[in-house]
């Protein structure tokens, strides 16, 4: 049977990333102890997971975009940023078997992009990339910045840095889309992007939230320079990212952010307390 | 020298702040500079605590396990479920839930990664190994 090919015994995908995966030399890493090694396993293939599905959303964002006929200069990062996040999560899954794991991780089954048929096919492919673009992947530039800081000079360092360098660029071609497409929103098409934004910052935070940690790590100066850093500090980062970086900006088009952003606190609460 | 927690957090924002100003360019405008300094907010959050801290300490799973020790909850890994985290609503209980259930599993099933996955994530654990950022419906 073809290793790359794999499904658990329930007849799930499998993703096995252990024959393309190259593990970095983290001999100069601090020895972590078995607890503190188990949660940089899990938080590595976590990425490695997530890092795929990224991909798979990239990818499904290039027929939309298509359909908008949106400028051939803006539709080639779509692919790329597909690419990018395929090969991050061939670098996750080379740090997981760095760390004496196991790069196979079942694959969870993504809901299909949203079409967002009751609009025109700019407007929905507006919504899709502000969702991805200038909220995922804003805020997972600041939180990578972070983890990366953090870290002492060294292969994972450098790992990390080409990953952040890419989601840097991925986060950018979502804010130039925005650029060019708000401006031509008429009046009951910006209010349904103001809607939506609502929505949008929403689901940012009962959906990206809960990833951060809220579990106690264990106790270990090992964890930050495996790039594990503490849920607390990201989950603050994650308020303070929303509101320091991407509101303003989105006011700056004429939004009301902050309307947008007290609606979603309302919505997702009780998760939105700081 | 190990940098502070504030300067992790500046340069997080500068680097958030930084991705936004391609919108100014695609705008054709000069990128504006923003109000807000990151490094008030830096500060001012130092207090905050998760509010779901204390199902950290392990007893989730623990529980869990007491409960379900009975049932058989393995499918075809012949292996048995150490507890489960279906019917919990409240996404932070429910992340906390999964981590120490997956941390549980990982540590009954060093060495059989199928039947650890099955523990942890299979469709009677109630968990998912990660959030898919999937743009949501309006
Ligand atoms: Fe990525
Ligand atoms: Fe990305």
């Amino acid at each position: 049977m073809n290793p790359t090919f794999a499904a658990d015994p329930a007849g799930r995908p499998v993703l096995d990333l252990r024959a393309v995966a190259r593990p970095p030399d983290l001999s100069d890493a601090p020895a972590p102890s078995p607890e503190a090694r188990a949660v940089a396993i899990r938080t590595w293939k976590g990425r490695m997971v997530n890092e795929h599905a990224s991909a798979q959303v990239w990818a499904s964002l290039l027929p939309q975009a298509m359909r908008a006929a949106v400028p051939p200069a803006l539709l080639v990062g779509l692919p790329a940023a597909a690419s990018d996040e395929l090969r991050h999560a061939e670098q996750c899954a080379g740090v997981v078997l760095a760390l004496g794991g196991d790069a196979r991780a079942p694959l969870p089954t993504l809901s299909p992009l949203p079409q967002h048929d009751d609009v025109g096919p700019l407007e929905g492919f507006l919504r899709n990339i502000l969702s991805v673009g200038c909220l995922s992947e804003t805020v997972a530039v600041a939180l990578i910045r972070a983890e990366h800081a953090e870290l002492t000079p060294g292969p994972l360092r450098e790992l990390l840095g080409t990953i952040l360098a890419d989601e840097i660029q991925h986060a950018r071609l979502g804010w130039t889309a925005l650029g060019l497409i708000a401006p031509k929103l008429d009046a009951a098409a910006k209010a349904r992007t103001q809607a939506y934004l609502a929505v949008a910052l929403a689901h940012q935070i009962e959906h990206e939230l809960p990833l951060l940690p809220v579990v106690a790590l264990p106790d270990d100066p090992a964890l930050p320079q495996l790039g594990v850093c503490a849920g607390a500090d990201a989950r603050r980062l994650f308020f303070d990212c929303v509101e320091g970086a991407i509101l303003p900006p989105l006011a700056g088009l004429g939004f009301d952010a902050a309307g947008a952003w007290a609606e979603a606190r309302r919505r997702a609460a009780p998760l939105a307390a700081r | 020298m190990h940098p502070t927690r504030a300067d992790l957090h500046q340069k997080a924002m500068q680097a958030a702040i930084s991705v936004t100003l391609a919108l100014g360019v695609a705008c054709g405008q000069p990128p504006q500079p923003f109000e807000k300094d990151p490094t008030v907010t830096a500060s001012a959050a130092d207090s905050a605590e998760p509010s779901g801290a204390d199902t950290a300490d392990g007893d989730t799973a623990s529980e869990a396990a007491d409960d379900t020790a009975s049932e058989d909850g393995a499918e075809d890994t012949g292996t048995t479920a150490l507890g489960t985290c279906v019917g919990i609503v409240d996404p932070e209980e429910l992340t906390a839930c999964c981590a120490a259930l997956s941390a549980a599993c990982d540590a009954a099933f060093p060495d059989d990664w199928e039947a650890a996955y099955e523990c942890a994530w299979g469709a009677a654990s109630g968990c998912t190994p990660w959030g898919p950022p999937v743009p949501p419906v309006a």
